[in-house]
Parts: structure tokens; sequence; C-alpha cells
């Protein structure tokens, strides 16, 4: 298992936010104006990455979730919150 | 305080311009013609300009939050001119006033955020100062006597229970305390003074004139009471519309004033949890409590604003 730095972005304007890596909650920065972010440094992976989010607003927030990896690139995901208000990331990243 | 309030009500404007360059952005919600309705977003640092019939001011917050169900802390500080449009126009003068607040609040209270149920709520705790300067006018007393400046302070509290529900709709209500004075019932004049000299040679007279904005009626404060209630609409078919209605009940001194009404708003494409402007219309005293004996018509009672929302900051 080898650690790295993991790197959270997540941009939209909800109501509420929550966010899963590797199982375990992990609590996001709010900017003040429609961006959560977090730095994980030094997290223990293994293979693959998992991410989870639910994001919760009104129909047609565009959304956008960025996660890195070592500060390279590793996912982005961007999808509307419908009509249910929810909106849901869900990935599994490899990490070599 | 209330002097120190309104002496930095230019700083609070002009620390608005200053934070230009760290990117802030500006976002108003929804609300009644006074500017006062849900939170829709557990507030959000920004500068806002807000311009209405009703209200003129300008406006800047900040915020601590995290996501999941936590606690956020912010506040926000804010400078208004309380008289219309047409006597700052002519007479150039304003009544100043300021407002400085601090709010706690919490999301995730009966439905969790990490909860993939549609729905999320929050609670939302506020403590606010306000410190205005007016002039009033009072013809009946001595002439040295008939204006007279008036420096109010106001303390305000309030908590409120506010929930999304579906992707749709947001419900709001709340109840608090607010020390507050009847400006709004008051009637807003020009007091002008013509002060005349003649010139004991020539018998040329020359005339000087002072005009000054006031308000003229009785004037009171008192320890007042809102309950409010709010429910914002969007339709998931018109994409960037809202529709907010609003009830407040008012209980001073006795006397319970309720306030009904309803808005229109233009919401931010792809962001429909800001609103941009809209057409808010309100019954003032629906039930006619200040006025029992129905001299006051409904006409009168009646405030329709159209509100602007300019962010004051862009990214």
């Amino acid at each position: 298992m080898s650690m790295h730095s993991v790197s959270l972005v997540f941009e939209g304007e909800v109501f509420s936010l929550y966010v899963e890596v590797e199982g375990k909650e992990v609590h996001l920065r709010f900017d003040g104006d429609h961006t959560w972010e977090r730095k994980l440094s030094q997290l223990p992976i293994e293979g693959t990455l998992d991410l989870f989010c639910i994001a919760k607003g009104l129909s047609q927030t565009e959304c956008v979730m960025t996660l890195s990896v070592d500060d390279h690139p590793g996912w982005t995901g961007r999808d509307t919150v419908g009509a249910s208000g929810v909106l849901v990331f869900k990935t599994s990243v490899p990490v070599t | 305080m209330n002097t120190l309030l309104i002496r930095y009500r230019v700083l609070l404007i002009g620390l608005a311009v200053l934070f230009g360059s760290s990117g802030l952005r500006g976002q108003v919600q929804s609300s009644d013609a006074k500017g006062n309705g849900p939170v829709i977003v557990p507030s959000k640092a920004s500068g806002a300009l807000r311009f209405n019939t009703e209200d003129k001011s300008a406006k800047l917050a900040f915020i601590s939050k995290s996501s999941g169900d936590t606690w956020y802390f912010g506040g926000s500080g804010s400078g208004a001119i309380e008289n219309s449009w047409a006597s700052i126009v002519n007479s150039g003068q304003v009544s100043p006033k300021a407002t400085a607040e601090l709010y706690l609040g919490k999301t995730g209270v009966f439905r969790s955020s990490g909860d993939p149920s549609p729905g999320i709520d929050w609670i939302h705790f506020r403590l606010g100062l306000v410190g205005s300067k007016i002039r009033l006018v009072d013809l009946e007393r001595a002439f040295a006597e008939q204006v007279q400046k008036k420096l109010f302070t106001g303390v305000s509290a309030s908590g409120s229970y506010n929930r999304l529900i579906g992707g749709s709709t947001v419900f709001s209500f709340g109840a608090g305390y607010e020390r507050a004075n009847n400006v709004d019932e008051l009637t807003e004049v020009e007091v002008a003074v013509e002060t005349t000299r003649t010139d004991p040679q020539t018998g040329a007279t020359r005339k000087v004139k002072s005009t000054k904005t006031a308000y003229q009626g009785s004037y009171l404060e008192s320890n007042t009471l809102p309950l409010t209630l709010d429910l914002f609409v969007k339709p998931s078919a018109v994409a960037l519309l809202g529709l907010n209605t609003f009830a407040r009940q008012i209980l001073s001194d006795g006397r319970p004033k309720t306030v009904i009404g309803a808005g229109l708003w233009i919401l931010k494409e792809k962001s429909p949890a800001i609103a941009l402007g809209g057409l808010v219309a309100q019954l003032d005293d629906a039930f006619k409590a200040s006025s029992p004996d129905d001299s006051d018509s409904a006409g009168k009672r009646i405030k329709v604003s159209l509100v602007v929302n300019l962010p004051l900051f862009n990214r």
C-alpha cells in the first residue's frame, strides 16, 4: 500500500455536500462562494481510489467534481441536479 | 455602538471595493420587499448591491463552513439608505442605516447530507445590531424645536428552520425578537427653511433656501416579535423563474400586524439558487390592525418593488 496526496474540488451552488474517500467521510472546506475544497496528504491507497459524493440542491444546478492524485488529474465528473434534488458522484480511480 | 455603525457606514461600503481583488461573488436570495427572506443557501461570503423601491443597500458577508452535517458561522455588515429615491434626487441627502449581523447554523438536522434520500434541512440563528439616523419634523412645536435628529439603535435575534424539499421547493419558518421603529409608517417630507436678508440701503432682499429630508408623524420605537413563513418554488418546467410566497406576523406591543406577499424571481442559469432580480408585491398590515376603523384602504398598504441584485465582485 503506497501513500499519495489527493485533492478534491467540488463546484456548484448546492445546499449540502457529503463526500467519502475510501469509505470514510471527508470534510471539504467551503470557500464562501460556490467551491468546496480539500487536500489530503499521505493517504494510503491500494490499487484504486474510491470516491462517493452526495450533493443536494435545486434542480438544474450544474455541479463539477474534480479529483487529483499526486497533483495529476485523476477524474472529473460533471452533472446536473435532477428533479429529486439529489446528485450522486461515484467512481473508482486506478492509482499507480 | 450606533454612532460607530453610522460613522463607519462609508467604511463598510469601502470594504466592498477593497475586497474586489479577493474574487468574492455576490448572491442574494429571494425575499420580501424589505429584503428579508429564507436563507436558501446557508449563507455565503458575498458582496452585493441591492436596489429596489424599498431598499438601497450594499452588503458584505463572510462564512466559515465545511461539508457534511456541520455547524457553520458567519457575519455580515451592510449600509443602506432609508429615504426614497425622489428625496435623494431632490435634496441630495440620505438617511443612513447600518446593520451588523452574526449567525450560526447547522445543516442536517432531521435529514442528513449523507442520506441519499431527497431533502436536506438546516437551522439558522442570527444576532443583529442596527443603527440609523433620521430627522423628525413636528410643526406644532416651537420653531427652534420643530426639526430634530433622531438616532435609533436596535438589537434583533432570530432562529429559523429551513428545508429543501425535492429539487424544487424551499420551506422556512422562523421566530425572533427585534427592536424596531415605525419609520416605514411615517410620511417622508421635505423641510425647507428660507432665510431672507434685506439690504437696509437699497431695500433689496436676498433669500437663501436649504432643504432637508425629514419624517412627519408619530414616531415610535417598540419591541416586536416577528414570525416568518416563506415558501420558494422553482417550477421544473421553467428553468429560470422562481416564485416565493411569504407571510410575516409581527407582534408589537400586543398588536399583531400581518404582511403577506409574493415575488417572481429571475434565477441564474445553471445556478438557480441565485436570484438575479425579481418583482415583489406585498400587502402590509393585511388585517388592518393599525387602522381597524377602515380609514386606511388596502391600496395604500400594497407595495410593489422591482428588485435588482448586483454582485459587487466577479471571479
